[in-house]
């Protein structure tokens, strides 16, 4: 993520409301979409899209230049996006799904290349849907990092200081969110596929 | 090494081949066991296929108009742009 310019992030501290009014034009189309996918509900993430600018402008003092603006405020949104992630299902303990020849050698199967399908089948809304469903099914851990790096673009360093976590814990999340989606993707495309050769 | 700990090994190596951030001898033995592996050789396709489906979707996913206004309103600077020059500090109470 770019690098601000010293002078915007010094006329945001000191209350210049036509920074903020910049820095919410800037990123808030970027946020929405990064909370949108992470919660799934358009109304939630606008919520959640408010709770990170109004904690943005609280907390704007003590931003210390440490990471980007951008940065900070992925930061902030992911936490809340976490957070109601969390009062959803609070008791419930995500657990990630085994990879098949990853978790087991053994458990390698023969797979079917599923890329040669026509195009036009990846764009019908019940892909579309199942492709929603299959990112919704990954443990908020695994569903936070696929977002950040694989739809966001944002670097393995930029993604675990938003995290808090380790660099090689953000490698490994990614590893299995991609494989989990693929495999999730893989049995729907696997009869699409026979379906098209039967025809 | 058995056939199937090779296709595990490349697995494991997969995510960085795939971002161009695996080493030079590791891309050489991947590129070398997908010469034999078909399967691996589906396995990164079809991964690569997935990631850049979520990445069409999310392309066309765009904030619906009306969420900006109604934020700049909550964040009481909807006034302030394009620049009005008003120097009031912010409320966010």
């Amino acid at each position: 993520m770019d690098k601000e310019n010293p002078a915007s992030i010094e006329a945001l501290q000191t209350g210049d409301r036509e920074a903020y009014a910049r820095m919410v034009e800037l990123y808030s189309p970027k946020i929405y979409r990064l909370v949108l996918r992470m919660v799934d509900d358009p109304l939630e993430a606008e919520d959640i899209l408010q709770e990170t600018f109004l904690n943005a402008f609280r907390a704007i003092q003590k931003f210390e230049g440490r990471s980007s603006l951008g940065t900070w405020l992925y930061r902030i949104a992911t936490n809340q996006a976490l957070m109601h992630l969390r009062k959803r299902s609070p008791t419930l303990v995500s657990v990630d799904e085994p990879i098949p020849g990853l978790d087991d050698p053994d458990q390698m199967r023969e797979l079917v290349d599923w890329c040669c399908l026509p195009e036009e089948e990846f764009m019908t809304t019940e892909t579309q849907a199942k492709l929603k469903e299959a990112i919704q099914g990954l443990t908020p851990a695994l569903k936070t990092v696929f977002i950040l790096r694989d739809l966001h673009h944002l670097t393995t360093r930029e993604t675990a200081q938003i995290l808090d976590i380790s660099e090689s814990a953000v490698k490994t999340r990614l590893l299995r969110a991609r494989l989990q989606l693929r495999d999730a993707l893989s049995s729907y495309f696997t009869e699409l596929v026979k379906e098209t050769d039967n025809d | 090494m058995t056939e199937h700990e090779s296709c595990r090994e490349l697995l494991q190596g997969l995510s960085a081949y795939i971002d161009n951030e695996a080493s030079e001898n590791i891309c050489r033995e991947i590129e070398r066991h997908l010469e034999e592996c078909d399967n691996c050789r589906i396995m990164l396709d079809t991964t690569r296929k997935t990631i850049s489906l979520y990445q069409t979707i999310d392309r066309a996913d765009q904030m619906p108009s009306g969420i900006e206004e109604r934020l700049l309103k909550t964040l009481h600077i909807d006034d302030a742009w394009p620049g009005t020059g008003d120097d009031a500090s912010i409320e966010t109470s």
